[in-house]
């Protein structure tokens, strides 16, 4: 443990070696926070596709950029950049709602055919309709701060991409969390 | 201690409280029924809030392995780059935030345009004495690009300087002044500024001046021969190309820069300047010759197409816009001009939303452009000072 943590070079090395152009260093700060990005940004829209594009523009930024962030604010930068590009997207894009539809509608009528495990994957794709029903009734900030939650950020993570005081999340997020429960109980009870 | 409110409660919850704040709390807890069951009923509801959303995470199969992503990373990052070599032509790299750099390429295509346009468009026809053709840009016009095009056929066949040498004559110098007083000095036009800014940005703009720049190219015969041997590529060359001179004069200019506030990605930028030109000695100037350069441009066909059904002229820059963004003739400052309206729609496209206009007056051409719409964008252009 404490041998793979020494190996391990910080943020702050690493942006110093971008900074100098070692494609190494970008190489270890992409393989560490790629996954969470595109967690992020999955969550957020919902489509393989759109999240990948939006996880390789955010890296794209950090390789390109003259002022790098400094490394307490890395993670929050990465999010910010993903969060900003994930917005632009949502604004304009019905493709998304309309694929989820079909695909709830196809598993319906498919049940059986699909692979791998079709019943499961039509619960799925159902209660993710479901469930983005019920944040898109939601202000959206409330929207945000559950989705970065349910991503793994932290308070301060959260705070800094929301630009909030880290002191707010609890309270954002425990109104969040009533209101999207209160939606969400109320579309489960429309469908039954 | 008094009770707690939901948002200490909810952050204990999380165990995000400072250490201190957490001890208090518990405490707290400790003795007060109401507390103990609001904090109850909170866990509640973040367990069954945390259950719905899980949904929403990436399944087995829905994220690629971060070795693959980053595979796919730097192929994209290959391919804007090709791109971006094409459309930052000889302008200045500037490092003022992502904003500019994504913008920047406006400016630097309209540079390149003119190279471009000078190489493979000027017509055998519009030669000045018998041997040179000018091309000077006074109207512009929209060529489409395709991202993803440019993607796949990325790469140029031959690079310049397998063909040939760069000569910088004088090199463009850029710099930050003071202010608009400062940079009049640099150019023999009447400088320009916004009356009235965007809401959003700063009323006084960073001031940047690029000085002459003077390029010249010179064909060597000998290895533009044998570079093309080397590709498999069979043309007649004529004898008279060895030692064919291309100049680019690229006049003094400058750039306003009016920016958003600290960590904002907005802003907008006024580039003026007189038009760049490019002296193309005939031996170039030949329909062969552009067949050629398109050949061995790397360009899209549907690119070298629209290129080459453009009108016959020495005078119009072809624009790049890139698809999936509109763009149309306006009337802008008593005169003709194109305005692109972007839309950051299209995948692998990192611009942020905005428009640019481009015109010419009196022999000065003007680029103003940024992350304000188009109609905010046409309003400003039209209360220009002078």
């Amino acid at each position: 443990m404490e041998a793979s943590l020494l190996l391990t070079p910080s943020d702050a090395l690493l942006l110093e070696g971008l900074a100098k152009g070692d494609e190494a260093s970008f190489d270890a700060l992409f393989l560490r926070y790629y996954p969470r990005v595109y967690g992020v940004a999955f969550r957020f829209l919902g489509d393989r596709d759109e999240a990948e594009d939006v996880a390789q523009e955010v890296f794209l930024k950090l390789h390109g950029r003259h002022f790098r962030p400094r490394e307490q604010q890395l993670a929050g930068w990465l999010y910010r950049v993903g969060l900003n590009l994930c917005r632009n997207r949502e604004r304009g894009s019905s493709r998304r709602q309309r694929r989820e539809e079909t695909a709830t509608t196809e598993a319906r009528l498919l049940g059986q055919d699909l692979e791998p495990d079709p019943a499961g994957e039509a619960v799925r794709a159902e209660e993710r309709a479901l469930v983005r029903r019920a944040l898109a009734e939601l202000p959206e900030r409330s929207r945000h701060i559950l989705l970065l939650r349910q991503s793994g950020l932290s308070y301060a993570e959260v705070a800094a991409v929301m630009g909030i005081a880290p002191g707010s999340v609890g309270t954002l997020l425990a109104r969040a969390e009533e209101r999207f429960r209160e939606r969400y109980l109320a579309l489960s009870r429309e469908e039954d | 201690m008094e009770c707690l409110d939901a948002g200490s409660l909810r952050a204990y919850l999380d165990e995000e409280l400072a250490p201190g704040q957490r001890a208090a709390a518990a405490a707290h807890l400790d003795q007060c029924p109401a507390c103990r069951q609001e904090l109850a009923q909170l866990a509640a509801q973040r367990e069954a809030a945390g259950t719905a959303l899980a949904a929403l995470a990436p399944g087995e199969g829905e994220a690629s392995p971060p070795v693959v992503a980053l595979r796919a990373w730097r192929q994209r990052r290959a391919a804007r780059t090709g791109l971006w070599q094409r459309m930052q032509g000889g302008v200045t790299a500037m490092s003022e935030g992502s904003w500019w750099r994504s913008w920047r390429s406006a400016a630097a295509a309209l540079a390149l345009v003119v190279i471009v346009a000078g190489v493979v468009l000027t017509p055998a026809g519009t030669v000045l004495g018998d041997w040179l053709s000018v091309f000077r840009a006074e109207k512009f016009a929209p060529v489409t690009i395709d991202p993803s095009k440019m993607d796949t056929a990325n790469a140029p066949k031959l690079d310049p300087s397998q063909m040939g040498e760069f000569k910088v004559k004088v090199e463009p110098q850029h710099k930050q002044v003071a202010d608009l007083g400062a940079a009049q000095g640099t150019v023999d036009f009447k400088l320009r500024s916004l009356k009235s800014v965007p809401a959003g940005l700063a009323a006084q703009p960073g001031v940047f001046t690029n000085t002459t720049g003077d390029l010249t190219y010179v064909f060597d015969l000998a290895k533009t021969k044998a570079a093309l041997a080397a590709q498999g590529i069979n043309v007649q060359l004529p004898a008279d190309l060895d030692g064919a001179t291309v100049r680019v004069y690229v006049p003094a200019s400058v750039q306003l820069l009016y920016k958003g506030g600290s960590g904002s990605e907005s802003g907008l930028f006024f580039y003026q300047g007189r038009s760049p030109t490019l002296e193309l000695p005939g031996a170039l100037d030949t329909p062969q010759m552009r067949d050629l350069f398109f050949q061995l441009s790397g360009l899209p066909p549907e690119l070298i197409d629209q290129l080459k059904a453009m009108s016959q002229s020495n005078t119009t820059v072809p624009v790049p816009v890139l698809k999936g963004d509109s763009s149309r003739t306006v009337t802008v400052d008593g005169t003709q001009g194109l305005l692109v309206d972007h839309k950051p729609t299209m995948a692998g496209d990192n611009a942020p939303a905005g428009s640019y206009l481009v015109w010419q007056k009196d022999g000065v051409v003007y680029l103003l452009g940024g992350t304000v719409s188009a109609s905010d964008l046409q309003a400003a252009a039209n209360a220009l000072q002078p």
